[in-house]
């Protein structure tokens, strides 16, 4: 008993059920995504433009003056600083973090949990606690200069605080982990047997690590470096509680634009100025880091 | 009157992204066969599977479950069951629970839900591991419960999709017969894919031989192995020798091919579509040339008008041990050289490398195939 | 592996770890230092610990900061796990390859920025800065570490666990019910003890869109140590420091609880 049964034309969708589920998922998606992430940032974008009175007030008029604004050396030179200290940032971070990883990603099996946990902890405690944690060692009266004094290393207590230095420690301190966890992902799943092929093949260890170990955990270094740079280049709280007013950086401009000056619109202009410059710094790193290691000899 | 047709598929096809995985198949089924779907990886078999159960939705054409088109039915609203790759057991819940798990979502009665979990338990011998969780089972236990969370809901068809992949070689085989007996026992209809050619041999009453998305072959296990119908089929079950031949003359019921200038023997009824001119290809199991040290004498006179076995005498390059038998590799001493394998008892071993052999067969044993 | 570490290399670890714990650990024991002259070790005491409690200023920061917390990670949690879910599970829909890399953009723009960004929304738009701002803020910036977490989980679970189920006769709603859902809890617990550390942690969202009454824990110190550092401050942050490290410790361990 064959039945006949029409068949549905060729390429016809499925029956038209809509698909609440669907939308259910996507409701809270939707208002996180496009309320809290998209059109914050799309309206500073456009508040950048705008200009503000007296009493702080926004006009909106547009105009590029908030950026024509930051173009003054005083500006300039603030962008400069946290540009070259994001820059030591990652480099410091790579020389750090670089061993460490290794070290981690050789350790035996069952420390390496450990081992890596004793490097994330840090990252936990409050920034704030973190850059607090400094202070007490760097300050005038504070423990090194303490123990420097102590055991008769220097008369007076040397300034530790308020300068390039201080800050440069603390964005280390704090965003060592954005280098490290990268690195050790890579390093990690980096075949070992290649290594001993290369030293097999004749390879001393210095040759084996810049011609094996440095391509294989570039994409590591790349991916660490970008992770580090972006959150240095635009820190705020570890400039301004190392730093001072010697050690000032972008972020505290945005900082005293909102809080003090009141002048949302610059300080808008100057959040554009710290995305634009860290992505291009990001490009041109990429680009530059990508050609130097791996097309070089 | 027809026989019942219990699933029948009407030109289905899939394509993902630039893939074509099914180029529109028709197919038949009947209540309580054991089908078989067999090809290579990527031939299209589990998406044809998936497409009954109603995991994929075909691009075209239609599944009809019992004459009625499940198009739009989801794969909870067919009643067909299905035993995944990878068993797809609950991790969370007992072995109890898994099995229960169906006759829950139609809220059967405890009682009765209890008895049935209970009887399928057994069947597949695990009625003391209810409460195991199945991490804590070996591979082939919980290959066991999988079958048996899927039979207990009494489904008209039930589909397993490569079920014995991940187990040992000895595990399979007798996986495999208990899988055939519990289907003989239940009298349901098992589709069932594998890329295993002998394991579709072994259980299935049909094989449908899938390639490249379409069907090559649906037949019994022993004319798909005997009388395949394309040279893919030929050459993915089992092992043959395989020549390229053209169709030279028809007489008295054998065709007569020409290889190069060595002229062979095929059955003209087993050959379709093998008009003079046509080129082809010759198939011959090694385990149908019998070996022979010395000529010898033709099975059948020729006088009889009947067919003649073809002698071929070769020289043996080479001796492969493969356990009951050994395995020859031999060259024949025609001008083409053709390289044929042929099976052979004789214990001679090595002892045969180099020296001359006669080669046999009988021309129902050579397969002209035109695809 | 090639022989062992050498002693240089050795060493140079040993100080990146002590360089990593140097201020942890002067913070934590200062806290107990009898003294209040950070630097100079007196004796033991727990005073700077009963100063906290009898704080009142400190007792209400600390409730702000968990109900804060706790409120930013519920939302955070239901958010992350639906979003995950649409982005693992629910077919396809439009523009979805196009959000997948930018649902990783709050992991990527500067926290000023961000912050920033957020209180000018919250402003333009009328909303007093107060608790809702700041919870809306942790919010923002938490979910996107949710969704990694969930994704990751629900990445790692068997497809054809949810299809059996609906082969067995569950519908959608009970699939997710009596499968997806239990199988993905240790992610999403995982994913809320995640969120629910770094907005703790998080200082620079709050500084910018905490209103006058919601003084958190992170408040208080930044407002403390205007004054100058103070041992008060060590106190709490040793007990924060504790809280945040057991938190993730938490959750890495549910984490990765295998299936």
């Amino acid at each position: 008993m064959t039945q006949h049964i029409k068949l549905a034309p060729a390429g016809t969708p499925q029956a038209g059920r809509f698909d609440w589920g669907k939308l259910f998922l996507g409701l809270p998606t939707i208002f996180w995504f496009v309320c809290l992430i998209v059109v914050p940032l799309v309206m500073t974008l456009i508040l950048s433009f705008a200009s503000r009175d007296a009493y702080g007030r926004i006009i909106y008029e547009w105009s590029f003056q908030n950026y024509i604004r930051f173009m003054d050396p005083l500006y300039l030179q603030i962008l400069w600083r946290s540009f070259y200290l994001g820059l030591f940032t990652v480099i410091i971070c790579l020389l750090i973090g670089y061993p460490l990883a290794y070290f981690i990603a050789r350790s035996p099996k069952n420390l390496k949990p450990l081992f890596l946990m004793l490097v994330i902890a840090p990252f936990w405690i409050n920034l704030l606690i973190r850059a607090y944690g400094w202070m007490i060692l760097l300050r005038y009266e504070g423990i090194i200069n303490i123990f420097l004094r102590r055991i008769g290393l220097i008369e007076e207590p040397l300034q530790l605080m308020y300068n390039d230095g201080a800050v440069l420690v603390g964005l280390v301190y704090v965003f060592l982990q954005f280098m490290v966890l990268p690195l050790f992902a890579t390093i990690d799943k980096m075949d070992w047997t290649l290594l001993e092929s290369a030293q097999d093949l004749g390879a001393k260890p210095f040759h084996t690590f810049r011609h094996i170990t440095l391509p294989l955990t570039l994409p590591g270094i790349i991916g660490g470096s970008i992770l580090t740079f972006v959150p240095a280049f635009g820190s705020f709280i570890i400039p301004r509680i190392l730093g001072g007013s010697n050690s000032i950086m972008i972020g505290n401009i945005i900082e005293t634009q909102i809080k003090t000056a009141r002048n949302w619109p610059f300080a808008s202009a100057s959040a554009v100025i710290l995305i634009v410059t860290a992505l291009l710094g990001m490009l041109i790193y990429v680009k530059f880091s990508g050609r130097s290691l791996m097309g070089g000899d | 009157m027809q026989k019942e047709i219990m699933i029948q598929l009407l030109d289905v096809a899939k394509r993902f992204g630039e893939v074509e995985a099914v180029k529109g198949i028709s197919l038949d089924i009947f209540p309580g066969e054991f089908i078989t779907f067999l090809g290579p990886s990527g031939c299209g078999k589990t998406t044809t599977l998936r497409m009954i159960g109603g995991f994929e939705d075909p691009d075209r054409g239609d599944v009809l479950i019992d004459g009625f088109s499940v198009k739009d039915k989801k794969p909870y609203e067919r009643d067909v069951n299905t035993v995944f790759q990878s068993y797809a057991l609950f991790p969370h819940m007992s072995v109890f629970d898994n099995v229960a798990f169906g006759l829950k979502m139609k809220k059967i009665k405890e009682s009765e839900l209890r008895t049935r979990v209970e009887e399928a338990l057994s069947l597949v011998k695990m009625e003391h591991y209810a409460n195991r969780l199945p991490k804590q089972l070996s591979g082939g236990e919980q290959q066991r419960v999988a079958v048996a969370r899927a039979i207990v809901n009494n489904p008209r068809v039930l589909l397993l999709d490569e079920p014995l992949g991940a187990l040992d070689l000895k595990l399979r085989k007798q996986m495999q017969v208990e899988l055939k007996h519990l289907q003989k026992k239940l009298k349901m209809t098992f589709i069932y894919v594998t890329h295993d050619q002998e394991e579709a041999l072994v259980m299935s009453d049909r094989v449908v031989v899938m390639n490249k998305g379409q069907v090559e072959q649906i037949d019994s296990p022993t004319d798909v192995y005997r009388y395949p119908k394309s040279r893919f089929v030929a050459d993915f079950i089992g092992e043959t020798n395989l020549l390229k031949c053209t169709v030279g003359e028809e007489k008295n019921g054998l065709l007569f091919l020409r290889h190069g200038q060595t002229v062979l023997q095929a059955s003209a009824e087993l050959a379709v579509g093998a008009a003079v001119g046509r080129e082809g290809f010759l198939s011959i199991r090694p385990e149908e040339i019998k070996v022979y040290e010395t000529s010898p004498a033709s099975q059948k006179s020729k006088a009889d008008g009947g067919s003649a076995d073809t002698i071929i005498p070769a020289s043996v390059e080479e001796v492969i041990f493969i356990g009951s038998t050994a395995k020859l590799i031999t060259r024949t001493k025609t001008p083409e050289a053709i390289v044929l394998i042929a099976h052979s008892p004789l214990a001679a071993g090595s002892a045969l490398v180099g020296k001359t052999v006669f080669l046999s067969w009988s021309p129902e044993q050579a397969i002209f195939i035109t695809e | 592996m090639t022989g062992k570490n050498s002693w240089p290399f050795k060493i140079y670890i040993m100080l990146i770890f002590a360089f990593l714990y140097l201020p942890v650990v002067v913070l934590v024991l200062f806290s107990f230092n009898e003294s209040p002259i950070i630097g100079v070790w007196s004796g033991f005491s727990l005073r700077w610990y009963e100063s906290l409690i009898g704080n009142r200023a400190v007792v209400s920061a600390a409730k702000n900061s968990l109900i804060v917390s706790l409120s930013a990670t519920t939302a955070a949690t239901f958010i992350g796990t639906t979003t995950a879910l649409l982005m693992e599970r629910k077919g396809g829909f439009r523009g979805k390859k196009t959000m997948d890399p930018m649902l990783y953009m709050p992991l990527m723009v500067p926290e000023v920025v961000f912050a920033i960004s957020l209180l000018t929304v919250f402003t333009l738009v009328g909303i007093r800065l107060s608790f809702l701002t700041l919870i809306l803020g942790h919010v923002a910036f938490i979910t996107a570490f949710v969704i990694v977490t969930i994704r990751v989980r629900l990445a790692g679970t068997d497809r054809s666990l949810e299809e059996a189920a609906m082969d067995l006769g569950a519908n959608e709603w009970k699939t997710f019910w009596h499968i997806t859902f239990p199988i993905l809890l240790p992610g999403i617990i995982g994913g809320a003890l995640l969120g629910f550390a770094i907005s703790l942690e998080d200082f620079v969202i709050t500084f910018f869109t905490a209103g006058p009454g919601s003084s958190t824990l992170p408040l208080w110190i930044w407002g403390t140590l205007r004054r100058g550092i103070s041992p008060d401050i060590n106190a709490l942050s040793t007990i924060m420091v504790l809280v945040s490290v057991s938190v993730v410790i938490i959750a890495q361990l549910i984490n990765r609880k295998k299936l």
